[in-house]
Protein backbone atom coordinates (compact mmCIF):
# COMPACT_ATOMS: atom_id res chain seq x y z
CA UNK A 1 0.00 0.00 0.00
CA UNK A 2 1.25 3.36 -1.27
CA UNK A 3 2.06 6.65 1.02
CA UNK A 4 -0.86 8.16 -0.41
CA UNK A 5 -3.59 5.43 0.33
CA UNK A 6 -2.25 5.41 4.07
CA UNK A 7 -2.83 8.82 4.17
CA UNK A 8 -6.31 8.50 2.68
CA UNK A 9 -7.32 6.06 5.06
CA UNK A 10 -6.63 7.62 8.13
CA UNK A 11 -9.51 8.57 10.19
CA UNK A 12 -8.65 12.30 10.56
CA UNK A 13 -9.52 12.72 6.81
CA UNK A 14 -12.98 12.91 6.59
CA UNK A 15 -14.94 10.87 3.34
CA UNK A 16 -15.46 14.24 1.74
CA UNK A 17 -11.76 15.23 1.75
CA UNK A 18 -11.08 11.66 0.63
CA UNK A 19 -13.27 11.96 -2.30
CA UNK A 20 -11.73 15.28 -3.12
CA UNK A 21 -8.45 14.11 -3.05
CA UNK A 22 -9.79 10.72 -4.95
CA UNK A 23 -11.35 12.96 -7.89
CA UNK A 24 -8.28 15.14 -7.89
CA UNK A 25 -5.87 12.15 -8.61
CA UNK A 26 -8.54 11.04 -11.07
CA UNK A 27 -8.05 14.14 -13.20
CA UNK A 28 -4.11 13.79 -12.81
CA UNK A 29 -3.86 10.52 -14.22
CA UNK A 30 -6.39 11.37 -16.99
CA UNK A 31 -4.58 14.51 -17.95
CA UNK A 32 -0.82 12.52 -17.71
CA UNK A 33 -2.83 10.07 -19.83
CA UNK A 34 -4.10 12.54 -22.32
CA UNK A 35 -0.72 14.10 -22.59
CA UNK A 36 1.04 10.40 -23.21
CA UNK A 37 -1.58 9.81 -26.16
CA UNK A 38 -0.06 13.24 -27.75
CA UNK A 39 3.22 12.40 -27.53
CA UNK A 40 2.49 9.03 -29.13
CA UNK A 41 0.69 10.61 -31.79
CA UNK A 42 3.28 13.78 -32.42
CA UNK A 43 5.29 12.16 -34.33
CA UNK A 44 3.19 10.35 -36.64
CA UNK A 45 1.61 13.49 -37.50
CA UNK A 46 4.27 14.98 -38.12
CA UNK A 47 5.08 12.37 -40.52
CA UNK A 48 2.24 13.40 -42.77
CA UNK A 49 4.47 16.20 -44.14
CA UNK A 50 5.25 15.79 -47.96
CA UNK A 51 7.82 13.59 -48.92
CA UNK A 52 11.07 15.60 -50.16
CA UNK A 53 11.22 13.25 -53.45
CA UNK A 54 9.98 10.07 -55.24
CA UNK A 55 12.44 9.15 -57.94
CA UNK A 56 13.78 11.47 -58.90
CA UNK A 57 10.91 14.27 -58.92
CA UNK A 58 10.11 16.77 -56.24
CA UNK A 59 6.70 16.52 -54.02
CA UNK A 60 5.91 19.95 -55.75
CA UNK A 61 6.83 18.15 -59.14
CA UNK A 62 4.48 14.79 -58.39
CA UNK A 63 1.40 17.70 -57.30
CA UNK A 64 1.54 19.15 -60.40
CA UNK A 65 0.67 16.04 -62.22
CA UNK A 66 -2.19 15.56 -59.60
CA UNK A 67 -0.47 13.23 -57.50
CA UNK A 68 -0.13 14.53 -53.44
CA UNK A 69 2.76 12.05 -51.81
CA UNK A 70 3.41 12.07 -48.23
CA UNK A 71 4.75 10.04 -45.35
CA UNK A 72 2.50 6.45 -44.79
CA UNK A 73 -0.19 6.98 -41.68
CA UNK A 74 -0.17 3.08 -41.49
CA UNK A 75 1.99 -0.12 -42.14
CA UNK A 76 2.04 -2.05 -45.05
CA UNK A 77 0.11 -5.75 -44.91
CA UNK A 78 2.18 -6.59 -48.08
CA UNK A 79 6.33 -6.24 -48.20
CA UNK A 80 7.53 -4.15 -50.24
CA UNK A 81 9.25 -7.66 -52.56
CA UNK A 82 5.77 -8.52 -52.85
CA UNK A 83 4.91 -4.97 -54.40
CA UNK A 84 8.08 -5.29 -56.79
CA UNK A 85 6.36 -8.83 -58.15
CA UNK A 86 3.02 -7.33 -58.54
CA UNK A 87 4.06 -4.44 -60.53
CA UNK A 88 6.65 -6.42 -62.54
CA UNK A 89 4.08 -8.84 -63.35
CA UNK A 90 1.76 -5.96 -64.46
CA UNK A 91 4.70 -4.63 -66.74
CA UNK A 92 6.28 -7.33 -67.86
CA UNK A 93 9.62 -6.53 -69.12
CA UNK A 94 10.14 -3.79 -66.82
CA UNK A 95 12.54 -4.25 -64.08
CA UNK A 96 11.99 -2.67 -60.59
CA UNK A 97 14.88 -0.27 -58.88
CA UNK A 98 13.03 0.38 -55.51
CA UNK A 99 9.93 0.40 -53.70
CA UNK A 100 8.71 3.20 -50.99
CA UNK A 101 6.15 3.20 -48.85
CA UNK A 102 3.82 6.26 -49.30
CA UNK A 103 0.77 7.98 -48.24
CA UNK A 104 -1.00 8.92 -51.99
CA UNK A 105 -3.75 10.59 -52.89
CA UNK A 106 -5.08 11.98 -56.22
CA UNK A 107 -7.27 15.09 -55.49
CA UNK A 108 -8.83 14.92 -58.74
CA UNK A 109 -9.37 11.31 -59.37
CA UNK A 110 -13.14 9.52 -58.73
CA UNK A 111 -11.26 6.26 -59.18
CA UNK A 112 -8.00 6.27 -57.24
CA UNK A 113 -8.76 6.33 -53.37
CA UNK A 114 -5.98 7.47 -50.88
CA UNK A 115 -4.55 5.35 -49.24
CA UNK A 116 -0.56 3.83 -48.29
CA UNK A 117 0.84 2.55 -51.20
CA UNK A 118 4.20 0.87 -52.29
CA UNK A 119 5.57 3.24 -55.28
CA UNK A 120 7.45 0.64 -57.06
CA UNK A 121 9.92 2.61 -59.00
CA UNK A 122 10.53 0.45 -62.34
CA UNK A 123 12.52 1.23 -65.69
CA UNK A 124 10.14 0.18 -68.14
CA UNK A 125 10.69 -1.67 -71.09
CA UNK A 126 11.97 -0.31 -74.23
CA UNK A 127 8.08 -0.86 -75.88
CA UNK A 128 6.35 0.41 -73.07
CA UNK A 129 8.68 3.48 -72.90
CA UNK A 130 7.72 4.46 -76.57
CA UNK A 131 5.74 7.68 -76.46
CA UNK A 132 1.90 6.28 -77.24
CA UNK A 133 -0.66 9.06 -79.29
CA UNK A 134 0.03 12.22 -79.60
CA UNK A 135 -1.11 14.46 -82.52
CA UNK A 136 -1.06 12.88 -85.78
CA UNK A 137 1.96 13.59 -87.24
CA UNK A 138 3.94 13.74 -83.77
CA UNK A 139 5.82 12.30 -82.06
CA UNK A 140 7.26 12.41 -78.86
CA UNK A 141 10.64 11.19 -76.59
CA UNK A 142 10.35 7.85 -74.73
CA UNK A 143 8.81 7.80 -71.19
CA UNK A 144 11.87 5.80 -69.39
CA UNK A 145 10.83 6.77 -65.88
CA UNK A 146 8.09 5.07 -64.41
CA UNK A 147 6.20 4.66 -60.60
CA UNK A 148 3.82 1.88 -60.40
CA UNK A 149 1.13 2.26 -57.25
CA UNK A 150 0.29 -1.00 -55.27
CA UNK A 151 -1.81 -0.70 -52.21
CA UNK A 152 -0.21 -1.20 -49.45
CA UNK A 153 -2.63 -3.37 -47.42
CA UNK A 154 -4.23 -5.09 -50.32
CA UNK A 155 -1.48 -5.83 -52.74
CA UNK A 156 -3.72 -4.32 -55.77
CA UNK A 157 -2.37 -2.35 -58.82
CA UNK A 158 -4.36 1.03 -58.81
CA UNK A 159 -2.32 3.21 -61.51
CA UNK A 160 1.08 3.64 -63.25
CA UNK A 161 2.60 7.00 -64.39
CA UNK A 162 5.36 7.76 -66.13
CA UNK A 163 7.58 10.10 -67.69
CA UNK A 164 10.28 11.29 -69.88
CA UNK B 1 -17.83 26.12 -66.94
CA UNK B 2 -16.76 23.13 -69.64
CA UNK B 3 -16.62 20.77 -67.32
CA UNK B 4 -20.23 21.32 -66.49
CA UNK B 5 -21.53 21.78 -69.86
CA UNK B 6 -19.61 18.18 -70.58
CA UNK B 7 -21.73 16.52 -67.90
CA UNK B 8 -24.67 16.32 -71.07
CA UNK B 9 -22.19 14.17 -72.69
CA UNK B 10 -22.15 11.79 -69.90
CA UNK B 11 -25.70 11.02 -70.75
CA UNK B 12 -24.85 9.59 -74.44
CA UNK B 13 -23.84 6.51 -72.33
CA UNK B 14 -21.84 3.78 -74.47
CA UNK B 15 -22.77 2.80 -78.01
CA UNK B 16 -24.78 -0.12 -78.74
CA UNK B 17 -22.39 -1.35 -81.07
CA UNK B 18 -20.86 -4.68 -79.77
CA UNK B 19 -17.12 -4.96 -79.25
CA UNK B 20 -15.28 -6.61 -81.95
CA UNK B 21 -12.09 -9.16 -80.92
CA UNK B 22 -10.70 -10.47 -83.84
CA UNK B 23 -6.90 -10.25 -83.94
CA UNK B 24 -6.00 -11.08 -87.38
CA UNK B 25 -1.90 -10.46 -88.83
CA UNK B 26 -2.01 -8.08 -91.71
CA UNK B 27 1.47 -9.60 -93.00
CA UNK B 28 3.08 -6.42 -93.19
CA UNK B 29 6.69 -5.82 -93.41
CA UNK B 30 8.00 -4.46 -89.65
CA UNK B 31 8.79 -0.86 -89.95
CA UNK B 32 8.66 1.31 -87.02
CA UNK B 33 6.84 4.68 -86.56
CA UNK B 34 3.58 6.10 -86.56
CA UNK B 35 0.64 5.37 -88.34
CA UNK B 36 -3.02 7.03 -87.72
CA UNK B 37 -6.77 6.45 -88.74
CA UNK B 38 -9.59 8.28 -87.51
CA UNK B 39 -10.56 12.21 -87.90
CA UNK B 40 -9.75 15.66 -86.76
CA UNK B 41 -11.65 19.10 -86.17
CA UNK B 42 -10.09 21.89 -85.89
CA UNK B 43 -13.22 25.06 -85.85
CA UNK B 44 -10.58 27.71 -86.28
CA UNK B 45 -10.84 28.87 -82.56
CA UNK B 46 -10.33 27.78 -79.34
CA UNK B 47 -11.34 23.98 -78.13
CA UNK B 48 -12.53 22.91 -74.84
CA UNK B 49 -12.84 19.17 -74.90
CA UNK B 50 -13.18 16.03 -77.51
CA UNK B 51 -14.89 13.62 -76.64
CA UNK B 52 -16.17 10.21 -78.53
CA UNK B 53 -17.66 6.65 -77.99
CA UNK B 54 -14.44 4.23 -79.25
CA UNK B 55 -15.56 0.48 -79.29
CA UNK B 56 -12.28 -1.76 -77.35
CA UNK B 57 -10.95 -4.08 -79.99
CA UNK B 58 -8.29 -6.80 -79.69
CA UNK B 59 -5.67 -6.39 -82.62
CA UNK B 60 -2.99 -7.85 -83.77
CA UNK B 61 -0.05 -6.18 -82.95
CA UNK B 62 3.78 -6.75 -83.97
CA UNK B 63 6.06 -7.64 -81.24
CA UNK B 64 6.35 -5.95 -78.37
CA UNK B 65 4.98 -2.42 -80.09
CA UNK B 66 1.89 -0.30 -78.73
CA UNK B 67 -1.33 0.15 -80.50
CA UNK B 68 -3.45 2.98 -79.21
CA UNK B 69 -7.07 4.65 -80.13
CA UNK B 70 -8.08 7.86 -77.99
CA UNK B 71 -9.94 11.56 -77.75
CA UNK B 72 -7.06 14.24 -77.85
CA UNK B 73 -7.34 18.04 -77.67
CA UNK B 74 -3.92 19.67 -79.08
CA UNK B 75 -2.48 22.96 -79.56
CA UNK B 76 -1.02 23.09 -82.91
CA UNK B 77 0.71 26.05 -82.55
CA UNK B 78 2.98 24.02 -79.31
CA UNK B 79 2.63 20.79 -79.34
CA UNK B 80 1.02 20.49 -76.43
CA UNK B 81 -1.61 17.91 -75.86
CA UNK B 82 -4.12 15.56 -73.67
CA UNK B 83 -5.60 12.39 -74.88
CA UNK B 84 -7.03 9.48 -73.09
CA UNK B 85 -8.22 5.89 -74.87
CA UNK B 86 -6.73 2.68 -74.47
CA UNK B 87 -3.98 0.65 -75.38
CA UNK B 88 -2.81 -2.40 -76.56
CA UNK B 89 0.93 -3.98 -75.88
CA UNK B 90 0.57 -7.69 -76.34
CA UNK B 91 3.83 -8.03 -74.60
CA UNK B 92 1.90 -6.84 -71.10
CA UNK B 93 -0.89 -8.80 -71.84
CA UNK B 94 -3.33 -5.96 -71.36
CA UNK B 95 -5.27 -3.27 -72.60
CA UNK B 96 -5.27 -0.53 -70.75
CA UNK B 97 -6.66 2.83 -70.53
CA UNK B 98 -4.15 5.56 -70.37
CA UNK B 99 -4.02 9.44 -70.26
CA UNK B 100 -1.56 11.55 -71.33
CA UNK B 101 -0.79 15.35 -71.48
CA UNK B 102 2.44 17.52 -72.04
CA UNK B 103 2.76 19.82 -69.46
CA UNK B 104 4.09 23.17 -69.13
CA UNK B 105 7.90 22.14 -69.25
CA UNK B 106 7.34 20.09 -72.37
CA UNK B 107 7.54 17.15 -69.99
CA UNK B 108 4.86 14.18 -71.46
CA UNK B 109 3.06 12.65 -68.64
CA UNK B 110 1.13 9.16 -68.80
CA UNK B 111 -1.07 7.69 -66.66
CA UNK B 112 -2.38 4.16 -66.91
CA UNK B 113 -5.13 3.03 -65.09
CA UNK B 114 -6.82 -0.20 -63.67
CA UNK B 115 -10.09 0.54 -65.43
CA UNK B 116 -12.28 -1.99 -66.67
CA UNK B 117 -12.92 -1.65 -70.25
CA UNK B 118 -16.27 -2.28 -71.62
CA UNK B 119 -17.53 -3.11 -75.01
CA UNK B 120 -17.18 0.78 -75.80
CA UNK B 121 -16.51 3.53 -73.74
CA UNK B 122 -16.81 7.28 -73.64
CA UNK B 123 -13.17 8.98 -73.76
CA UNK B 124 -13.83 12.27 -72.70
CA UNK B 125 -10.95 15.36 -72.45
CA UNK B 126 -11.84 18.65 -71.86
CA UNK B 127 -10.03 21.87 -70.93
CA UNK B 128 -11.12 24.84 -68.99
CA UNK B 129 -9.19 28.00 -70.13
CA UNK B 130 -10.05 30.20 -67.09
CA UNK B 131 -8.81 27.31 -64.25
CA UNK B 132 -6.21 25.84 -66.90
CA UNK B 133 -7.53 22.63 -65.39
CA UNK B 134 -7.79 19.38 -68.35
CA UNK B 135 -10.10 16.78 -67.09
CA UNK B 136 -9.70 13.24 -68.40
CA UNK B 137 -13.15 10.85 -67.97
CA UNK B 138 -13.89 7.21 -69.34
CA UNK B 139 -17.65 6.98 -68.65
CA UNK B 140 -18.01 9.97 -66.75
CA UNK B 141 -15.79 8.40 -64.18
CA UNK B 142 -13.06 11.20 -63.77
CA UNK B 143 -9.70 9.85 -63.75
CA UNK B 144 -7.13 13.07 -63.60
CA UNK B 145 -7.08 16.77 -63.41
CA UNK B 146 -4.05 18.26 -63.91
CA UNK B 147 -3.44 22.22 -64.28
CA UNK B 148 -1.61 22.61 -67.49
CA UNK B 149 -1.48 26.22 -69.36
CA UNK B 150 -1.80 25.76 -72.90
CA UNK B 151 -4.59 26.54 -75.87
CA UNK B 152 -6.13 23.71 -77.56
CA UNK B 153 -7.32 24.60 -80.89
CA UNK B 154 -7.90 21.48 -82.28
CA UNK B 155 -9.84 18.06 -81.43
CA UNK B 156 -8.59 14.61 -82.61
CA UNK B 157 -10.05 10.92 -82.45
CA UNK B 158 -7.78 8.73 -83.66
CA UNK B 159 -6.36 5.07 -83.97
CA UNK B 160 -2.53 4.60 -83.99
CA UNK B 161 0.01 1.57 -84.01
CA UNK B 162 3.58 1.94 -83.60
CA UNK B 163 4.65 -1.09 -86.03
CA UNK B 164 3.43 -0.74 -89.79
CA UNK B 165 3.51 -4.69 -89.25
CA UNK B 166 0.45 -4.56 -86.37
CA UNK B 167 -3.31 -4.35 -87.39
CA UNK B 168 -4.78 -0.79 -87.53
CA UNK B 169 -7.98 -1.56 -85.04
CA UNK B 170 -10.78 -2.85 -86.55
CA UNK B 171 -11.36 -5.47 -89.84
CA UNK B 172 -13.51 -5.21 -93.23
CA UNK B 173 -16.63 -6.55 -91.77
CA UNK B 174 -16.12 -5.18 -87.97
CA UNK B 175 -14.61 -1.75 -88.36
CA UNK B 176 -13.99 0.14 -84.98
CA UNK B 177 -16.10 3.02 -84.36
CA UNK B 178 -15.43 5.93 -83.94
CA UNK B 179 -18.87 7.17 -82.67
CA UNK B 180 -21.24 10.25 -80.69
CA UNK B 181 -18.04 12.19 -81.30
CA UNK B 182 -18.17 15.79 -80.27
CA UNK B 183 -16.04 18.71 -79.96
CA UNK B 184 -16.70 22.10 -77.52
CA UNK B 185 -16.15 25.51 -78.91
CA UNK B 186 -17.83 29.09 -79.15
CA UNK B 187 -19.79 27.90 -75.63
CA UNK B 188 -20.81 24.62 -76.55
CA UNK B 189 -20.68 20.76 -77.54
CA UNK B 190 -20.98 20.85 -80.92
CA UNK B 191 -20.99 17.83 -83.48
CA UNK B 192 -17.54 17.09 -84.67
CA UNK B 193 -17.64 16.83 -88.32
CA UNK B 194 -14.28 16.28 -88.73
CA UNK B 195 -12.07 15.42 -91.28
CA UNK B 196 -10.83 12.01 -92.11
CA UNK B 197 -6.87 11.50 -91.01
CA UNK B 198 -5.38 8.67 -92.82
CA UNK B 199 -1.69 7.78 -93.19
CA UNK B 200 -1.59 4.71 -96.25
CA UNK B 201 -4.75 4.53 -97.55
CA UNK B 202 -3.51 1.06 -99.27
CA UNK B 203 -3.22 -0.15 -95.80
CA UNK B 204 -6.72 0.94 -94.00
CA UNK B 205 -9.83 1.69 -94.25
CA UNK B 206 -11.80 5.43 -93.12
CA UNK B 207 -15.28 6.35 -93.37
CA UNK B 208 -17.13 9.16 -92.53
CA UNK B 209 -20.58 7.43 -91.87
CA UNK B 210 -22.15 10.90 -90.27
CA UNK B 211 -21.02 14.21 -88.86
CA UNK B 212 -20.43 12.26 -85.45
CA UNK B 213 -19.54 8.59 -86.27
CA UNK B 214 -16.05 7.67 -88.08
CA UNK B 215 -14.64 4.01 -89.00
CA UNK B 216 -11.82 3.05 -89.34
CA UNK B 217 -10.38 -0.67 -90.25
CA UNK B 218 -7.54 -2.44 -90.85
CA UNK B 219 -8.06 -2.97 -95.07
CA UNK B 220 -5.98 -6.27 -94.64
CA UNK B 221 -8.20 -8.11 -92.31
CA UNK B 222 -11.91 -9.54 -92.29
CA UNK B 223 -12.43 -8.93 -88.89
Amino acid sequence: MGLGMQLLNRARFPFRARLFIGCLCACLATAILLGVQDWAVGPRAAGQGLIPSLAGRSAADWASSGIVLSSPTTTARISAAVAKTTAIARFTGSTATGATLVQMSMPGSQVVPAATYWAVTLTPSAALAAPVGGPAGQGSEPLNHMVVFINAQTGEYVMAQMWN
Amino acid sequence: MVVLAATGAFLWGPSSLSAVSAACNPGRTPSSGHWWDGWIRGPGTAVGGTYATIDNYSSYVYGSSITAVYSLITDTGNGHYAQVGWYQQPSAGYRDVFTEYVNTSNQTIRNIWDYPAGSSDVYNVEYDPISKITTFTVDGNQLQQVVVSYLPNQGEVLGEVLNFASQMVGGNDDPVSLSGTRIYYSGGWQVFAGDAVNYDVHAYGNTVQNSGTDDIWDLACSY
